[in-house]
């Protein structure tokens, strides 16, 4: 894909937004065409929450369309702009986003959570038990959307958050403290596979993951909005994308209780995969309980 | 005075309510007209310090809207609100005409009661769950902002939609609390007897037909067409002020006495019957 931009095209754009006072529809107008002419993803979109961001909302259906832009208002729609036309997606460079019910601090490279991951946390809330639950580890926490959202939810609750990336542990060390839940949670930059046991006292009741799960031949086909701006290794599980997922299936007993649960977010692909190599690896000592499909049935 | 006093009126429970408005008949007319009620009921909820909470507002790239949606709630809301229900058409030369041709648009306008606990079961399997992910992997190979999700109850084809959260969790479940209270209004409108249908006032979806008012800016002056009332000052009344609360309180009125004649007119049959 290639993109169609010279820097004289911003500054004639640049221009005509100085010099003339322009309502927030006829800006959203403006950068649509602009990011459409430049192939840019979800051009409509991208222009709204630019615009509502400017207008300090979170979403354009609370910004009054005839309500004009101040001058400092359309400078930060200028740099928003530019950012988006290198196709850096719009949760990092609005610099927070919605999962669930919290706000959560975005920054690149860190993995920015996705719809599906909600439903992830729907249902360990749906499993009868889940409120009497204790302490859980999340592997590879990215933002701290799982954690912080299960942590809310589950006030008796303690998580230990792992993450490879120093990154991410310092952006949910972040959101921890915004949400008001850091004595609850541990957050370790430590990868899973380098072995050293888990300082925890007591096994945990569950582990959950949305571990890096697509296989190596597909990463290529990923849009440029992912595959230059969020951090790879939260994205590739290997060849066929199960590597991560091997290894938490086998340092689970180090630290999972008796009859614990390991909740999984996976590729379309893995489902009928887990369960042989479950069923197949008994030393493993665990049961393939069930596959959800994700709400399209996937 | 008497009788008034002893219907349980019961309209302080009358808080809550969904209120939807959708451009017709006009094209960038009715749009922009359809925006400029939206604002009027955004402003007199404020004056009567209701929360209006924007649901929807789906921007037109050539100005105004073409369906707007917001939760209100408040003492009384939908006591008042819900005689704004039906056609509300709009007669004025628009900016952009050339000619000073008069345009005729019209824009419609739904009120639906969301009472506290809304108790209308649905079953899961009865629903389909549309999100904009078309086909194709998502998780972790897509990133897309876009979180909207339609809700269809696919035995009586009722929808519901939402796309005011970044959240897809919380879209969903503001999709099916909308989806409940249009199921709800329509167990209301079930049980609302033919009796009422020769009310002047006419109320759930039985009114969305109806034109009911008429914007006429020639003449500077607002017909309610339901009780035969004329206001002058077209301006003062899209301010959403104390014009429009006058109109609807009288509105009120009406539909009170229209309902005390109800009243004693089948006490009077039951009477008659029985002799």
């Amino acid at each position: 894909m290639s993109k169609i931009f010279t820097s004289r095209g911003i500054a004639a754009l640049t221009q005509s937004l100085t010099t003339k006072s322009f309502t927030a529809h006829e800006i959203v107008n403006t950068l649509q065409k602009k990011f459409e002419q430049n192939l840019i993803s979800e051009p409509l979109s991208s222009a709204e929450f630019i615009v509502a961001h400017a207008c300090g909302e979170k979403t354009y259906h609370r910004v009054d369309p005839d309500r004009s832009l101040s001058p400092e208002a359309m400078k930060g729609i200028r740099h928003m702009q530019e950012r988006r036309l290198r196709s850096e997606p719009i949760q990092y460079i609005v610099g927070d986003w919605d999962f669930m019910h919290l706000t959560l601090l975005m920054r690149p490279p860190v993995f920015i959570p996705r719809p599906e991951t909600e439903e992830l946390v729907n249902l360990i809330l749906s499993k009868p038990g889940a409120e009497s639950s204790r302490k859980f580890v999340e592997v590879g926490c990215g933002s701290g959307a799982i954690s912080l959202s299960l942590l809310t939810l589950l006030p008796q609750c303690k998580a230990i958050a792992l993450d490879r990336n120093l990154a991410a542990c310092q952006l949910t060390e972040e959101n921890a403290r915004l949400i008001g839940v850091t004595d609850r949670i541990e957050i370790l930059n430590h990868q899973l596979q380098s072995g050293g046991v888990l300082p925890t006292c007591t096994p945990v009741d569950f582990i959950v993951s949305n571990p890096p799960y697509i296989p190596s031949d597909e990463m290529e086909f990923l849009d440029p909005d992912i595959k230059h701006h969020e951090d790879l290794l939260a994205l590739e599980g290997g060849p066929d994308g199960l590597d991560v997922i091997r290894v938490i299936l086998n340092k689970s007993r180090e630290f999972l209780k008796p009859g614990g649960f390991i909740w999984l977010e996976v590729d379309s692909s893995h489902a009928e995969l887990l369960k042989i190599i479950v069923e197949k690896e008994r030393s493993l000592d665990l049961e393939f309980i069930k596959s959800y499909n994700d709400f399209r049935n996937l | 005075q008497i009788l008034y006093n002893l219907v349980p009126w019961g309209e302080e429970r009358d808080r809550e309510l969904f209120l939807e408005v959708t451009a017709g008949a006009g094209g960038q007319e009715a749009m922009l007209f359809t925006l400029q009620l939206f604002k009027m009921y955004s402003n007199f909820s404020a004056s009567k310090g209701w929360s209006f909470q924007v649901t929807m507002l789906d921007a037109s790239d050539i100005g105004g809207t073409r369906k707007a949606g917001a939760n209100i709630s408040g003492p009384g809301a939908y006591a008042l609100l819900k005689y704004e229900g039906g056609i509300h058409r709009v007669q004025r030369v628009p900016k952009t005409e050339k000619s000073g041709r008069v345009h005729t648009s019209t824009v419609s306008v739904a009120v639906l009661p969301q009472p506290d606990e809304i108790e209308v079961n649905i079953s899961p399997k009865d629903l389909r769950i549309d999100t904009f992910r078309a086909g194709g992997a998502g998780g972790q190979h897509v990133n897309k902002t876009d979180s909207a999700v339609r809700v269809t109850h696919l035995p009586t084809g009722m929808m519901a939609e939402s796309q005011e959260s970044r959240s897809q969790h919380h879209n969903k479940d503001n999709a099916m609390r909308i989806l409940k209270t249009r199921m709800y209004e329509q167990i209301l409108d079930a049980q609302i007897s033919s009796q009422h249908s020769s009310r002047k006032l006419q109320i759930g979806s039985k009114s969305r037909s109806e034109k009911m008012r008429t914007y006429n800016f020639q003449q500077d002056r607002v017909t309610d067409h339901r009780v035969g009332l004329n206001l002058f000052g077209i301006d003062r009344f899209m301010e959403g002020g104390e014009v429009l609360d006058d109109l609807l309180h009288q509105l009120k009125e009406v539909s009170r006495k229209e309902l005390i004649l109800e009243i004693v007119q089948n006490h009077h049959e039951k009477n008659v019957d029985k002799s």
